[in-house]
């Protein structure tokens, strides 16, 4: 694959400005070579042609000074510069870069794990210390704190949360739980949010807001400065936990499932996320497609019914979990039951009940225990890629059956199966669809692209906006955010021109572009 | 409602209890301390891949899934396998295959990648 350059920049600049890389990293910290260890900052589940996001190279500092000096040649030479905290966002893009040839900042070397406080429940983390290397340094040290994870164990706190991404535990809403920053800026100057603007900051991970304008959301998918430190809030361990599962034989039933789930989550009865799953995605985590339809295109429901009744699943399957001393364990879920039990048909399950695939994933994540179970979907029908398309709906019947309606009408148009979750927060819906695809038929992935682009739309025209996009579609979705005559993204463009006047970081993400 | 409320309270206590801020790892200066050292191939394997290819081929753990569908059950687990080879494991864990995507030098050095591959091709040892 051959490789791109930085827009704009002869190739003796470009080899000039890796040397100068390597004497602030290392020359053994840049990488450059083309078809050797580059080759793993590609996404390797891309909807698109790899060749649309590849970096001309990736370098990684090991400390804020190294950051900053990086940022400062990117300045001086014109590099652009992508930064990665994990670098594991798969669906949405993994390592790659939003723009052609622009060169990773890969974050992954500072992974310290810089405080965590029992007490007051939090930690300030490097942005590359994952999900699994936090689990694993609070059970060692016997801290009886839990963290919460997105599905995959490898991502991490900073990138994710940079993403804006979701968990499991009552502590899912990961923008939610972050207390304070480090930004390193795209001058290459330093400023900490909130209580960290202080000199001598007693409380930088303990109040979020500080004094004066609150900032940190607008470094969240965007691409205005480079986060070296975050705070998180964690979650006590609690005296009880309680995970249950709920199916219900009907797709139709999806209605009376939203109905329900929203006073019960409201009101803070279920204090997790609650993800109603659509049986394709809960079997497809355990099951092959071809035991049971060897059909082309999506499963039919005949199919579904036989491979339901074998999985032990619901058309529909409703997962969420308690946690507290039991005696108010046992009032909430008198809550849950009763309301549920008008739907006819359903059932309940309990720890012990059963102890298939889908169960012990979503126990373990719903307790933040790191897995990677998720990625066993992929085994449905043995594809290779994948990229969500994540609409968020009302928290109503009317609205999740109008975009399950929708959803499935056009992915199944496409060839593609419907593989769907709703994650019913506070007041709204991540409905997150999975599209599978093999990336070595070209067909197939033409009709995926087009299909893709359609869903964008056509949610869009019912008033329904994406949370988070892959890198190919952010244009796109940006798009659709156009009220007041694009008015949200013209300040977006202002604040990119003001904050970052040579355009050197992510240039595209979330379709901002720098007006160089 | 009272009953309730001390419970909860109690609890709280409970978990606080064990919170003694002299354990808790503070300050800025105590980075380095922390920073992970995995550096056998036993531990690489245990951070970077168990997750995915231990034993069990019914979904838990997707390599092993999908190694069993596709290369069949007696090929399913990678520690078991007497036919990989260092250069492909380093090929493989650099460039991915399949459903598995890629690890960049940052998460698995070259260093860690031969140690690793050694590790994964001797069976586990
Ligand atoms: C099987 C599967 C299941 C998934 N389940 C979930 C899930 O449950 N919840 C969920 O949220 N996602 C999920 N995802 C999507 C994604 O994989 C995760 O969100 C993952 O945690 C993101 O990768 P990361 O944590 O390594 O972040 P990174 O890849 O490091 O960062 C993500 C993005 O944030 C920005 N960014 C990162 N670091 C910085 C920084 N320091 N400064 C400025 N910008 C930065 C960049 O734009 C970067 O591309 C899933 C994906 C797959 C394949
Ligand atoms: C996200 C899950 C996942 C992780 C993590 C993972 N793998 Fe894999 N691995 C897979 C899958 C899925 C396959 C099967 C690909 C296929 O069918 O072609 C695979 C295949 C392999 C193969 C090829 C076996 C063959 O028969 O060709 C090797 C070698 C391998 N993995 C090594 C590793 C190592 C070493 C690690 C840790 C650094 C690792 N894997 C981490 C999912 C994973």
């Amino acid at each position: 694959m051959a490789q791109p350059l930085p827009e704009g920049i002869s190739k003796a600049q470009f080899d000039e400005a890796l040397i100068k890389l390597g004497e602030v990293v290392g020359p053994e910290w840049v990488f450059a070579d083309s078809g050797g260890s580059l080759d793993s900052y590609k996404d390797a589940f891309s909807p698109v042609s790899e060749a649309e996001h590849r970096p001309s190279a990736a370098v990684a500092p090991n400390s804020v000074e190294e950051v900053q000096a990086i940022v400062r040649l990117a300045n001086e030479y014109d590099l652009e510069l992508s930064p990665i905290s994990t670098g594991k966002n798969y669906a949405y893009g993994g390592p790659a870069p939003r723009k052609n040839g622009a060169i990773v900042l890969d974050l992954k070397r500072m992974n310290r794990i810089l405080e965590v406080n029992e007490e007051s429940a939090y930690a300030l983390l490097e942005p590359g210390v994952t999900y699994i290397q936090l689990y694993e340094y609070l059970k060692e040290n016997n801290i009886k704190l839990w963290i919460d994870c997105a599905a995959p164990g490898w991502g991490g706190v900073v990138g994710n949360t940079m993403d804006r991404g979701a968990g499991y535990t009552p502590y899912g809403d990961h923008v939610v739980m972050q207390c304070g920053m480090e930004v390193v800026m795209a001058d290459g100057d330093v400023i900490r949010t909130g209580m960290g603007a202080m000199e001598n900051s007693s409380s930088w991970q303990l109040f979020k807001y500080g004094y004066g304008p609150y900032l940190d959301g607008m470094f969240t998918q965007s691409n205005l400065g480079i986060c070296t430190k975050m705070g998180v809030w964690l979650m006590p361990e609690p005296p009880g936990y309680r995970p249950f599962m709920i199916t219900v034989p009907n797709e139709d039933d999806l209605y009376q499932l939203i109905e329900t789930l929203r006073p019960l989550k409201i009101n803070m009865v279920i204090p997790n996320a609650a993800f109603a799953v659509h049986m394709v995605y809960e079997a497809g985590v355990q099951a092959q497609k071809h035991k049971y339809f060897t059909g082309k295109g999506p499963m039919p429901p005949s199919a579904m019914k036989k491979m339901g009744a074998d999985l032990g699943l619901g058309a529909w399957n409703v997962w969420g979990a308690l946690y507290g001393p039991p005696p108010i364990m046992d009032v909430q879920w008198q809550a849950i039951e009763g309301a549920f039990r008008q739907i006819p048909g359903v059932k309940f399950y309990f720890e012990g009940d059963r102890s298939d695939t889908a169960w012990t994933y979503r126990s373990n994540l719903m307790q933040g225990i790191p897995n990677m179970t998720e990625f066993s979907l992929m085994n449905w029908d043995g594809s290779d890629g994948h990229a969500s398309f994540s609409p968020i709906s009302p928290v109503t019947g009317r609205d999740a059956v109008k975009q399950f309606e929708l959803v499935r009408e056009i992915t199944n148009r496409y060839g593609f199966d419907y593989v769907g979750e709703f994650v019913i927060g506070w007041r709204e819906i991540h409905h997150i669809v999975w599209m599978l695809y093999h990336r070595a038929k070209p067909e197939e992935m033409g009709r995926l692209q087009t299909c893709f682009k359609e869903l964008i739309d056509a949610a869009a025209a019912a008033g329904y906006g994406e949370y988070r996009t892959h890198l190919a579609f952010m244009d796109q979705v940006k798009s659709t955010y156009n009220a007041f005559d694009n008015g949200l993204w013209k300040v977006n463009d202002r604040l990119k021109a003001e904050l970052d006047p040579n355009g050197i970081l992510a240039p595209g993400k979330s379709g901002i572009w720098p007006q160089k | 409602m009272k009953t309730i409320n001390v419970l909860m309270l109690s609890a709280l206590f409970a978990l606080s209890g064990c919170g003694d801020s002299d354990d808790v790892a503070s300050g800025l200066d105590a980075a380095d301390s922390m920073a992970p050292a995995a550096i056998s191939g036993a531990d690489l394997f245990a951070t970077h891949c168990a997750r995915c290819h231990n034993p069990g081929a019914d979904g838990v753990h997707p390599g092993t899934q999908q190694l069993a569908l596709t290369r069949g059950e007696e090929q399913a687990v990678i520690l078991q396998r007497d036919d990989l080879q260092p250069d492909y494991v380093k090929q493989v864990v650099r460039h991915g295959i399949g459903a598995m995507a890629t690890f960049r030098p940052t998460e698995i050095s070259d260093p860690e990648l031969d140690a690793l591959a050694r590790y994964v091709t001797d069976g586990g040892r």
